[in-house]
């Protein structure tokens, strides 16, 4: 099952700032290799979703780039900045409770729980 | 082995790139170096370099290439806003540890003032007996026909003005080097003859020097020459040379007390010592303020 791009929409920063805290630097296609590779396929970010969330990372401060030639064009890196690392961890530790809140309010039935 | 891309086929899906709406220099490298990767995993020898460059690019959008752009750019409108709000935050921050230092120099100067003026007031309960005494005598020597009045005002300048100083007393405001010039020390004691003049106390005006008196430096002609000179200006003061010893007395007498040199001073006939002033306290300005104080 591949799960939709308006799910994924609202988790993108916190998959990149995720991605980013495990390696040092990588680039948007590398990005979209490692997602879809842990994920089992499951998750693909498209290119137009990954690149404006990147450049509005970069914009709040969160990450920092580095630009090198890679043969005749360039290419940018992503990692994380200072702030972004304290970052991550918050955004990771919000959405893990965010997870835990979600599964609980589908697992149990409302009507019985309003009433007892 | 892999496929590589010309540097024509770059530059091909570079222009591309531009004529299909990107403009932001930083999403064209992005967009360029991904169809570039596309492209090399999924080109091969012999294969139309065109129709799988549209096949993959189309990947990337719904409608149009720069619907990327659109989006990048809104979310980065966002970004701004916050960007403002720290700027607005440090320039607040700032302006605050601003206002925080100006006010406590304000407080300092104040108290610095005050604490001057106290000591002063502390002062007048002392006696100045030896210099006095050594004062009275070299007057005696020096001025044996001159009726000596209840007060004796000592000046002893030789230290630069403030440029608060010269505006009360309407003097130019030069440069430091300049104010150590002659000149400068000429206007000093002026403006204690013109507080003389407007405050007509039983006061008897003594301007003091040193052997070497500064800004003459170790050139005991030079201050002789000073002093016939302003002798010749000044006929209501009395001038006095080679005074070390009076200033010697009174650092005794302020031992502890005080730092630096006084440069106008108040004696009573009792030898109580009923003004001092330093250079550091905005001398003419204090002097004036106890002369009102004195009966006329």
């Amino acid at each position: 099952m591949l799960f939709s791009s308006e799910l994924i929409k609202g988790t993108l920063k916190t998959i990149i700032l995720k991605m980013l805290s495990e390696n040092r630097r990588m680039y948007g296609y590398e990005i979209t290799q490692a997602v879809k590779e842990i994920t089992g396929d499951k998750i693909q970010i498209r290119e137009g979703a990954l690149y404006p969330s990147l450049h509005s990372l970069e914009a709040e401060g969160l990450l920092i780039t580095e630009t090198e030639y890679i043969g005749k064009r360039l290419r940018i890196y992503y990692s994380l900045s200072k702030e972004g690392k304290s970052k991550s961890k918050e955004k990771i530790k919000e959405f893990n409770e965010f997870m835990a809140t979600m599964k609980h309010l589908l697992d149990t039935k409302t009507k019985h729980a309003l009433l007892s | 082995m892999p496929y590589s891309l010309s540097e024509e086929q770059i530059d091909y899906i570079l222009n591309d790139i531009k004529q299909r709406g990107v403009e932001m220099e930083k999403l064209q490298i992005n967009l360029l170096d991904h169809v570039c990767i596309l492209l090399e995993e999924r080109l091969k020898e012999g294969d139309d370099f065109k129709k799988v460059y549209e096949e993959a690019i189309k990947e990337f959008f719904d409608k149009n290439l720069n619907e990327i752009e659109k989006e990048t750019k809104s979310l980065l409108k966002n970004k701004h806003y916050y960007k403002m709000k720290k700027v607005w935050y440090f320039i607040l921050f700032v302006s605050l540890g601003y206002n925080v230092i100006m006010g406590s120099k304000a407080v300092y100067k104040y108290f610095k003032y005050k604490n001057e003026m106290r000591e002063w007031l502390e002062l007048k309960e002392t006696t100045f007996k030896e210099g006095h005494t050594y004062l009275l005598q070299k007057l005696k020597e020096e001025y044996p026909e001159a009726k000596i009045k209840d007060y004796i005002c000592i000046s002893f300048l030789g230290q630069p003005m403030s440029d608060e100083e010269r505006e009360i007393f309407g003097l130019d405001k030069d440069t430091a080097s300049e104010r150590q010039t002659l000149i400068g020390l000429k206007q000093e004691y002026k403006s204690i003859d013109s507080l003389s003049n407007i405050y007509k106390n039983n006061i008897t005006y003594v301007f003091a020097f040193e052997k070497n008196h500064f800004p003459f430096r170790k050139n005991e002609e030079a201050t002789d020459e000073f002093i016939i000179s302003m002798k010749q200006e000044f006929k209501s003061a009395l001038f006095l040379k080679d005074m070390n010893k009076l200033m010697a007395a009174y650092e005794n007498n302020r031992k502890g007390k005080v730092k630096f040199y006084p440069t106008i001073f108040v004696v009573d006939r009792n030898s109580k010592l009923v003004f001092d002033c330093n250079y550091f306290a905005k001398q003419h300005v204090y002097l004036a303020k106890f002369l009102k104080t004195l009966p006329g």
